[in-house]
């Protein structure tokens, strides 16, 4: 060793100090870090199974969406379908309706036509019974003489002496 | 004209039955009545009615022919307007 040039007592101190460092440095820093190290790792490793979780959770909301979506799709189409039907029921009872109050009306309006040709008939009837009273009348005006008169008045006085 | 005759007959009845004072029979003609005319319908009713009656005539050309008689309130219609006008109201009818 000393031909070495190393002093044995220094080489042996500088041991006892690297040792003394050695476990300074082991229990000061090795252990700590180790330790943050491990928290670390555990951390990311409650990251990652979180983030697992997370996806899992994503996944299962994922479908719970599209069944929530199916549903909906199944029941908007069932509305429809409803909506359809009842229009198509409304649709029905709307054209009886109208198809019942239009025979009303044309019941009603040949009623009316009926009561106005009576009407009409009454008038016309009316009308040409006193035409033909006028027209009577004249003729009648024309016609009777006075030769005819005295003798229709004597005709009478016949039939008034006759019931006796 | 011979439906109104009966009527007359059973009025002239009446009137009679009923007369105490004088009589008059009003008659309405399209033309004037002669004199014999007038003394004809006179004594046809006072016979029928046992009773003097005395007859005014009056000319009312809108009868066109025969005679309506009255006599108070019953009136015997022989006139042609009369028939015309029944004739009408049943066409009406």
């Amino acid at each position: 060793m000393d031909k070495l040039g190393i002093e044995p007592s220094l080489f042996i101190a500088q041991l006892v100090n690297f040792a003394i460092i050695m476990i300074l440095l082991n229990w000061l820093m090795y252990k700590p870090i180790l330790g943050m190290l491990e928290k670390r790792k555990k951390k990311i490793q409650e990251g990652l199974e979180l983030t697992e979780k997370m996806q899992g959770e994503w996944e299962k909301m994922e479908g719970k969406k599209a069944k929530v979506m199916e549903e909906a799709r199944i029941n908007g189409l069932k509305l429809i379908d409803e909506a359809k039907k009842q229009a198509k029921s409304e649709e029905h009872v709307i054209l009886e309706e109208t198809r019942k109050k239009s025979d009303d009306m044309i019941a009603k309006a040949k009623m009316e036509i009926a009561e106005l040709k009576v009407s009409m008939d009454r008038q016309v009837r009316h009308e040409a019974v006193s035409l033909a009273v006028e027209m009577t009348k004249r003729i009648l005006g024309n016609v009777m003489s006075k030769e005819l008169q005295h003798t229709i008045v004597k005709k009478q006085m016949k039939d008034l002496e006759s019931v006796r | 004209m011979n439906q109104a005759v009966p009527q007359l007959r059973s009025l002239l009845s009446k009137v009679s039955k009923d007369a105490d004072d004088d009589i008059t029979a009003y008659v309405r003609s399209a033309i004037p009545l002669t004199i014999e005319e007038k003394s004809q319908i006179q004594k046809t009713l006072t016979k029928m009615s046992g009773h003097e009656i005395a007859v005014i005539s009056t000319v009312d050309p809108s009868v066109l022919g025969g005679i309506k008689i009255q006599i108070r309130d019953w009136v015997v219609d022989m006139t042609f307007l009369k028939t015309v006008l029944n004739m009408s109201h049943m066409l009406m009818e």
